[in-house]
């Protein structure tokens, strides 16, 4: 029996049509197995509360249960694009995320690949260590820190890097400018590690006799990273840049928020949908325009990543995320 | 043959130079990052009256052991609390890690006819919630688990970004070659499962592993949310909560009917917390760390 | 794979899904189950003693176990405390309580999640600063009739006498406010030692030109101190606030003048705010007001290291010591202007109250435990400060302190700090750094209090929650920047003004004004 399953699946038939699901199910029976616990765990954590979306078009009443509250349409929805703030929020949040994506692409992989090439083993692995230890600390003490370094008064900069640089203090917390800069830099320094781990891990899986057989070749270090290292890495990317695509609606609460003090006067660069939602809702703390902000997001972070799947899909299917 | 073993040496290295260059930046880098990490330990262990006076410093003036001694008051709260963020890590983690595996597995199979499905279900949870409310509803009204050491521990059970980047790995680093021939050999899926593929496949676990542990660690939130008996509170909670604390006071203060100003500690206190918090897990990461570092095994790879 | 597959697939799971839904996720949520009268209660912990205790108006009584959500933070011996509170309340009312405490990081959260998932409960701390209104609003409380009042909480009602119709919302009472204060005044907590040092004559304070000569002469003489300490909402423009009063116990747009008829004005286009702007920003130039004002969030460090002279806060009688004893140094108050008297509305009885959940099980009980609450000496007292001998010890009659060896933080159980969160303030023993004439001076203080035109309207924001998000986020934006004087006034301020006209301030104004028009033409006020 199964050596039959086995050679049906060598010998990789196309699956003739009509031939249903469930006999997938009888061929695959091991593999669907495996996949049971894992499926069941999702329907019951994840699928079968997204019924509570319908939230979002309630006008809630605890007395009359979610079920039987009145339906409003997309009343709930409006507040987020009313005012004037719907294009800063929009803007801000998917601008940082677009630039969030790409610099932990980019500086994630460069590091890893780095980091493998250091000789020095002892060395390699403490630099790893060091630089994950950022994203040990909550956002809160980030916030922190960052206030420390950047509090007007006696904060580190002021006091002691801009006089040494001769220049002016300045007063970091009423200049949005400068936190298109800041905002980057912190995120780079707290979350890199994160990209750093995953990218080595796919290095190691990197079969050495490649490499040998190039070395063999005379290809030079920087040509087998070239033509092996970044091609082997590249599902990896691929696969991680598109999940992150998927959320690239939703901000970073801690960063934004706490990170920045809640600034008012920041708010052209540092507002985002998440912290405009939390601010707007602060007082009523109405769970029906909490619902519409989450799948507002949702929404377009499907339909930004259904797209970017097709795209990949056209390039190279074997790829795709879905 | 000889020769042949110190040419590929020399051409599968950086050259000293780039080796040079790369040492400093990340010399320079490390130190960026160890800064703040070294000040919020020294600020755990700065006299308060000289954080008052000077603010935060590398080089306090005056050394005090205060905030521990204020932290360790009652110690049996916090060493239960590590007791408690201990075994659910240990165990979260562990039952994470097969449950990823067993659907990564059937998902990375090239020849698996469904694979974008299930990848889709997959990732489909990360895109859409229910969120709060009804989350909260299933868990505490019909699967009764509020309260219990269990609601810390299957909400993370499954992480859609890690399942998938599992996939990826399982797929690209694990020749079909050597299933096929396993199959050949008349192996059952299970077997080539754990016996093949989850050896071949160590350092993406140890990643995983790694993202799962500190995923548990550091989670303070499903204790707020789900934990009514304060003896079940697990360690970051306890020290984030006067954090929280804090920023709930200070947004409300000016209308709430009384003021609650005794119940702030000091900024040594809550770096002091802070360090608790996350010492011991630093030691979690060389354990995994092996795993996914080349090591002294380079060219011996492949027996 | 092929589409039909995938939509056979779906259709599977969604019937699956449909199912799961209907049969259980949402199925309990409606229905709590409520039990009028108090002869028909029945008990959920009938496992206790079956000694049928009689209330006030001599019905029997079944054992019933009271839910409460109460914020504190978690006591070590709440164990111990509670198995006390029962033994007094099984007595008097044939009930024992969970208590379920939570300090303010999750408080809020708790309650929220427990309301908005139908968790069956009894009581719990509300305040409109926490949500009060807009779950009314949502039917998460219940209605306390007249006749329950005078059924099981008698005491209470004449106690608090007019102050309850501040709580009420559309003429109806859904909690009841805790027994303090009920009246307030903003003004000014002072150094003393810097006071005293200067010669700084507080009593005649009237306008904020009358202040800047003091903030001046410490600016010179002491540096390192910052004259007008400003915080977040504590800044010299909040001192405007008796002035006006808040429609919606927040800061968004739309307030009353005071003492006067019901126009509401959006205060911040008021010629005297925007005149308290410009001082504000003069004195920030000059150095009086904190560089960090805009942003500060955290003004421990710098109140218990005593680094300011003037700093706004909320006055009632004694508030000057009751901070003196967090920030360790003698401070001293005044009211701003000196003359201002004490004023009511709902803002200030509705800062601390306590609710019936819509989803408890006995409801009269629940008015009940509250009455003891505010009555009960014996009761209230081990409410707030645990047992005594074991965590307080009595100094005299009515004075006490931590017993011997304890203090705040090493007790097992204390309130101390949080009191004003629960019951009956003017029955609980003064400590021994109190002023033990607290409770007169209250009664006296809210004796005189002059009441709110509006006292007993409550805003419903629900027509208008669009705009009410939008605007908070204006407000958030401009409001601490301006007020703090961290920003230029000529080039921010018409921003600010402009920016709240887009998010729709005027509708809110229109609707605070309609609602305030039908309420005064409803109940006759003119």
């Amino acid at each position: 029996m199964q050596n039959t399953v086995a050679a049906s699946a060598i010998a990789s038939k196309p699956e003739k049509k009509g031939r249903g699901f469930l006999h997938e199910v009888n061929k695959n029976k091991s593999l669907f197995l495996l996949m049971l616990p894992t499926f069941l765990f999702l329907l019951i954590n994840n699928y079968i509360p997204m019924l509570g979306t319908i939230i979002a078009f309630k006008d809630l009443d605890y007395a009359k249960g979610i079920l039987k509250s009145d339906w409003i349409g997309f009343k709930n929805f409006e507040f987020l694009f009313k005012s004037d703030a719907a294009f800063r929020i929009t803007r801000n949040t998917l601008g940082y995320n677009a630039l969030f994506i790409f610099l932990g692409l980019v500086i994630g992989v460069t590091f890893a690949i780095a980091l493998n090439e250091v000789k020095q083993k002892f060395l390699s692995k403490t630099y790893q260590t060091i630089v994950f230890l950022p994203y040990f600390l909550s956002m809160i003490v980030v916030a922190y820190l960052v206030y420390a370094m950047l509090k007007p008064e006696n904060g580190f900069v002021n006091k002691f890097v801009l006089p040494a640089l001769g220049v002016e203090a300045m007063d970091w917390y009423s200049s949005p400018n400068a936190w298109i800069i800041i905002l980057p830099v912190v995120w780079v320094w707290k979350y890199i590690g994160y990209g750093v781990v995953l990218y080595l891990a796919g290095l190691t899986g990197i079969d050495e006799e490649l490499y040998e057989a190039a070395a063999i070749d005379g290809a030079k270090r920087w040509q087998q990273i070239k033509s092996i290292t970044i091609p082997l890495l590249t599902p990896l990317m691929i696969i991680t840049t598109l999940i992150s695509i998927g959320s690239i609606f939703r901000a970073d609460f801690g960063l934004f928020y706490q990170v920045t003090q809640d600034a008012g006067m920041l708010y052209q660069t540092t507002d985002v949908i998440d912290t405009y939602v939390y601010r707007g809702l602060l007082i009523s703390n109405d769970i029906g325009m909490a619902s519409a902000a989450g799948l507002y997001q949702s929404l377009i972070g499907f339909i930004i990543v259904s797209l970017a799947n097709w795209v990949v899909g056209k390039i190279s299917p074997e790829n795709k995320l879905y | 043959m000889r020769n042949a073993y110190q040419n590929k040496v020399s051409l599968n290295e950086s050259s000293k130079m780039s080796n040079a260059i790369i040492n400093t930046f990340f010399s320079i880098y490390s130190v960026i990052c160890l800064i703040p990490i070294i000040l919020v330990v020294m600020i755990s262990f700065t006299d308060e009256k000289a954080l008052e006076q000077f603010g935060y410093s590398l080089f306090p003036k005056e050394l005090s052991v205060s905030a521990y001694k204020f932290i360790f008051q009652d110690p049996s709260q916090i060493i239960r609390a590590y007791g408690i963020t201990i075994f659910v890590t240990i165990a979260g983690t562990i039952l994470s890690l097969i449950m990823t595996a067993m659907y990564a597995y059937p998902i990375s199979r090239k020849d698996f006819k469904y694979k974008n499905f299930f990848s889709f279900y997959v990732y489909f949870t990360m895109l859409f919630s229910g969120g709060l409310v009804p989350w909260y509803i299933l868990y505490s009204r019909y699967l009764h688990l509020k309260d219990t050491i269990w609601v810390l521990i299957i909400p993370y059970l499954i992480n859609a970004f890690n399942l998938l980047v599992m996939r990826t790995y399982f797929s690209n680093n694990i020749p079909s070659s050597i299933i096929e021939s396993a199959k050949i050999d008349g192996a059952s899926e299970i077997r080539i499962f754990v016996q093949i593929v989850i050896p071949l496949a160590k350092p993406v676990f140890a990643t995983i592993g790694l993202f799962s542990t500190l995923t548990y660690w550091n989670d303070w939130w499903l204790s707020l949310i789900f934990i009514v008996d304060d003896k079940k509170v697990n360690l970051q909670y306890l020290m984030n909560r006067i954090l929280r604390t804090i920023q709930y006071i200070s947004q409300n203060k000016s209308q709430m009917g009384g003021s609650v100003m005794d119940t702030i500690p000091t900024e040594s206190v809550r770096m002091a917390m802070c360090v608790i918090g996350m010492g011991p897990i630093l030691f979690a990461y060389p354990f995994f760390q092996k795993y996914f570092i080349k090591g002294l095994t380079v060219g011996a790879v492949k027996g | 794979m092929s589409k039909r597959l995938t939509g056979k697939i779906a259709k599977a799971l969604y019937a699956v899904l449909a199912m799961a839904l209907t049969l259980s996720l949402f199925a309990g949520c409606g229905s709590g189950n409520s039990k009028e009268g108090a002869s028909t209660v029945t008990s959920t912990s009938g496992d206790s003693s079956n000694a049928a205790a009689e209330n006030s108006s001599g019905l029997k009584l079944e054992p019933y176990e009271i839910k409460a959500y109460i914020p504190n933070s978690p006591q070590n011996d709440l164990e111990l405390v509670t198995a006390e509170i029962n033994k007094q309340l099984q007595q008097k009312i044939n009930a024992t309580i969970k208590i379920n405490m939570y300090g303010f990081d999750s408080y809020q959260d708790k309650v929220n999640l427990a309301i908005a998932s139908g968790e069956p409960f009894d009581v719990c701390f509300s305040a409109n600063w926490m949500q009060y209104s807009q779950n009314v609003a949502k039917n998460a409380f219940t209605e306390i009739t007249d006749e329950m009042l005078d059924r099981d909480a008698p005491q209470t009602k004449a106690n608090v006498g007019r102050f309850l119709d501040s709580c009420k919302v559309d003429g109806k009472l859904f909690a009841i406010p805790t027994e303090k204060e009920f009246a307030a005044y903003y003004g000014l907590v002072a150094k003393k030692e810097l006071v005293d040092k200067y010669n700084l004559d507080l009593t005649k304070l009237k306008t904020l030109a009358d202040i800047e000569p003091m903030l001046k002469t410490v600016k010179e003489g002491e540096p390192g101190i910052y004259p007008f300490y400003v915080y977040k909402n504590g800044t010299p423009v909040g001192l405007l606030l008796n002035t006006f009063e808040m429609v919606d116990g927040s800061n968004l747009p739309g307030v009353l003048r005071r003492n006067t008829d019901f126009k509401v004005y959006n205060q911040y286009e008021e010629p005297e705010y925007k005149e308290a702007l410009k001082i504000a920003r003069d004195w920030f130039q000059k150095g009086y007001i904190n560089k960090n004002a805009a942003t500060i969030t955290d003004t421990s460090p710098d109140e218990k290291g005593g680094k300011f002279l003037f700093e706004l806060q909320v006055l009632k009688p004694g508030k000057d010591n009751e901070l003196a004893q967090s920030y360790g140094y003698p401070l001293t108050q005044t009211a701003f202007p000196a003359d201002v008297k004490p004023y009511t509305s709902c803002n200030e009885v509705q800062n601390s109250m306590m609710a019936i959940s819509r989803t408890s099980e006995d409801k009269d009980r629940a008015l009940m435990f509250i009455e003891l609450l505010h009555n009960d000496k014996e009761l209230m007292n081990t409410f707030a400060f645990g047992i005594e001998n074991k965590h307080y010890v009595k100094k005299s009659e009515n004075v006490v302190d931590f017993a011997p060896g304890l203090n705040a933080t090493s007790t097992g159980y204390s309130m101390v700090g949080m009191q004003w969160t629960l019951g009956n303030q003017l029955i609980e023993y003064t400590w021994t750094n109190e002023d033990p004439d607290k409770a007169q001076k209250l009664k006296d203080f809210n004796k005189d209090a002059v009441e709110s035109k509006i006292s007993g309207f409550s805003f419903n924001s629900e027509p208008v929650k669009t705009e009410q998000a939008a605007i908070s986020n204006v407000v958030k934006q401009y409001v601490q920047s301006l007020e703090s004087g961290s920003v230029d006034i000529d080039s921010v301020y018409p921003k600010f003004i402009s920016a709240l006209k887009a998010a729709g301030v005027d509708k809110l104004i229109a609707e605070k004004q309609k609602q305030i028009d039908e309420w005064a033409a409803a109940n006759g006020k003119k």
